[in-house]
């Protein structure tokens, strides 16, 4: 046991070193076929395009993740509480527009809290069954309110400034919703990787009997980390709203397989126990050069897609196949130091 | 050695960069549709094509794979990024690529939505196919010629709270008041909300309950094919004659075999064609997109620009395409 908690924290910053490597491979393959368009000052631009909604529900999925479970649903939270917010500002019932948003940060963490209910009340089913429900009975409420129609017209600080506003920092134009993204990390890195109430989230994900043996509530960690996630997920479905300024009840379609991904790729364990912050801003580096690399190269959505798709095996068989290999010449040296006896 | 390899690689550099700078950037138009590998805007870019022939300019064109509005915002990003003169968009939102499409604005890119509008703040001309009066007109005319001027008639539409197609009917009401169409009775109109069973029904419905039927208007793709099934499963081909609004590849069989003599839909390479003018015209300011400016769209003629319901401007591609049994070949592969 001693060994494995030794080793962990060395693979992750192996882990954290390849993540940069690639992210370096990546920038330097597309300046030099896009030297104009691939620059930094674009780049940032793109960060709201691929990093930031995508990145708090990706925050929220990893404290999901490190507890060993999953949430399907945050895509669909975030849908139904963009509808909450759309369709209760645009109902002529007077109620203003922050009003509106914190009704839908209120109903994002009630869909959290509902899946933590039923993940800890019934432990007997799967996490991914219980979300994989949610979400469509989420994203059924949501057409329910909205129809096929759209719900939009916000106040302009919102779809303007907060959805394509930029302040300038160091002489370049940073997005706010950048800025924002960039914020709320340090909060997460020093909560999860710094206090005691983050380590038992790490401690529950590692071994969830033991923990709770030791004095570890772990029910009430599971519901506190599940409605943090539903909360997370209507975070980021409002800087999404702030970029489309419009709802529809498929708005966000597809983002919680894009949150996983970024936490995985981040370092994250499907299987609890392990996941890192910084890990995940440099999956979503990656992946924000990767995407934005392809698209001006290819301008294809499917290639897009696969590329991203072989990217993600790659990724979870490097780990896989480097442990392999380190296993096998351990049992190499075991063999030869047997001999010589 | 490395020093000269270097200065002369900066030389070529320098030389083709200089070449750049010194011939005309050709105009550059993004062309966004609602998703890849829908055929009938696989037609619409040949319509971009035909007119990058006939006027120089460079395209690129791309859609989500899964019909999203994120995924057009995504490529609407691409294209700022790259710098295109002009971005021509089918919206799958209208009201969701309004901001992108504003910052697009904001930096001098001209926009032009076909097929499928973005609302006005954020265009500066839309490209309607054609308008909703000319669609229920059309129609009306069609089913009077081929029915000989005098009959029952009745309309296969898909449901009660579809937009689209209650305006159509309420203008083939309309027109059905004008005088040379006194000696045609429009008996009822059916409802097969766009489900194939369910408006094969009601066609069956109108058969049996209607034995004096000469003609029936179906106004949607889904009505017109299933209305097709009916009618030539009961051997009435030829006998009640149908028109409406069809997918020229689901309705091949039935214009070649008599059961639809003729039918509507608009012509997606024209659409394409006329929204490539538009933007090449918009980016050399020949026109600004404001109401009673003109400008010549190629073989479609000359293209006036007016007021839209919407309070922004729209110009009209034309009146929808008429598909025959003589035509329907060169259209049923392409969409």
């Amino acid at each position: 046991m001693s060994r494995l908690t030794n080793r962990l924290p060395e693979w992750l910053k192996r882990w954290e070193w390849i993540l940069v490597i690639l992210i370096l491979a990546v920038f330097w393959v597309f300046s030099s076929q896009q030297p104009d368009n691939y620059t930094l000052s674009k780049l940032l631009n793109q960060t709201r395009v691929y990093m930031v909604d995508v990145g708090f529900m990706a925050l929220g999925m990893l404290t999901v993740l490190i507890l060993g479970d999953i949430d399907i649903s945050v895509a669909a939270t975030a849908a139904l509480s963009a509808t909450v917010m759309a369709v209760s500002y645009n109902q002529g019932s007077g109620i203003p527009f922050e009003a509106a948003i914190a009704l839908m940060l209120i109903t994002g963490a009630v869909c959290g809290l509902i899946n933590g209910l039923l993940v800890t009340r019934f432990s007997e089913l799967f996490p991914m069954i219980i979300t994989l429900s949610t979400q469509t009975l989420y994203r059924g409420i949501a057409y329910i309110i909205l129809k096929d129609q759209s719900s939009g017209r916000f106040p302009a600080w919102f779809s303007k400034d907060l959805g394509y506003g930029a302040m300038s920092i160091l002489g370049l134009d940073v997005p706010i919703m950048l800025v924002c993204f960039l914020a709320v990390l340090p909060a997460f890195y020093i909560w999860l990787h710094k206090t005691a109430s983050g380590r038992r989230i790490f401690a529950a994900g590692t071994n969830l009997t033991a923990s709770r043996y030791s004095g570890v509530r772990t029910g009430r960690i599971k519901l506190a980390v599940f409605t943090l996630n539903g909360l997370m997920a209507a975070v980021g479905g409002f800087f999404l709203t702030s970029r489309t300024g419009s709802v529809k009840y498929t708005i966000a379609t597809g983002f919680e397989m894009q949150a996983i991904a970024i936490a995985v790729l981040g370092g994250a364990s499907t299987s609890g126990g392990r996941g890192s912050v910084v890990g995940l801003l440099l999956a979503l580096v990656l992946m924000t050069g990767l995407k934005n690399g392809l698209m001006l190269v290819y301008n294809d959505a499917f290639i897009l897609n696969l590329s991203i798709g072989l990217l993600l095996i790659l990724i979870v068989l490097i780990p896989n196949l480097t442990g392999e290999l380190r296993r096998r010449s351990a049992v190499r040296r075991q063999r030869l130091s047997l001999q010589k006896a | 050695m490395k020093r000269a390899l270097s200065l002369i690689l900066a030389l070529i550099l320098m030389l083709s960069l200089a070449s750049v700078v010194m011939a005309e950037k050709p105009i550059n138009i993004g062309v966004v549709y609602k998703q890849t590998g829908n055929p009938f805007f696989e037609a619409g870019v040949r319509g971009f094509e035909e007119a990058k022939g006939e006027l120089g300019f460079e395209f690129i064109h791309n859609g989500p794979a899964d019909s999203s509005n994120e995924g057009q915002i995504q490529i609407i990003e691409g294209y700022i990024q790259q710098g295109v003169d002009a971005i021509a968009i089918s919206a799958n939102d209208a009201a969701g690529v309004v901001s992108v499409l504003q910052t697009a604005m904001d930096q001098g890119i001209k926009v032009v939505s076909w097929d499928s509008k973005v609302e006005p703040e954020g265009r500066n001309l839309n490209i309607d196919p054609s308008v909703a009066e000319n669609i229920g007109r059309v129609q009306v005319e069609e089913i009077a010629k081929q029915i000989g001027g005098e009959g029952q008639i009745a309309i296969l539409s898909p449901g009660a709270p579809m937009d689209n197609q209650n305006t159509w009917i309420k203008y083939m009401q309309e027109e059905l008041k004008k005088p040379e169409y006194a000696k045609i009775e429009l008996v009822t109109i059916v409802y097969g909300d766009d489900l194939t069973d369910k408006s094969i029904q009601e066609m069956q419905g109108l058969i049996n309950s209607y034995p004096e039927l000469k003609g029936v208007i179906s106004p949607t793709t889904v009505g017109i094919a299933a209305a097709a099934v009916a009618i030539k499963d009961n051997g009435l081909s030829g006998k009640i004659k149908l028109t409406g609004l069809g997918l020229p590849s689901e309705m091949a069989e039935y214009l070649k075999d008599g059961t639809c003599e003729g039918m509507y839909l608009w012509n997606p390479i024209d659409l394409g064609y006329t929204a490539a003018y538009a933007a090449v015209a918009l980016v050399k300011g020949e026109i600004t997109g404001a109401v009673g400016e003109k400008f010549a769209a190629g073989r479609m003629g000359e293209k006036e620009i007016m007021e839209a319901a919407d309070g922004g401007t729209f110009t009209l591609v034309g009146d929808p395409f008429r598909f025959t049994p003589d035509n329907i070949d060169d259209w049923k592969d392409v969409y």
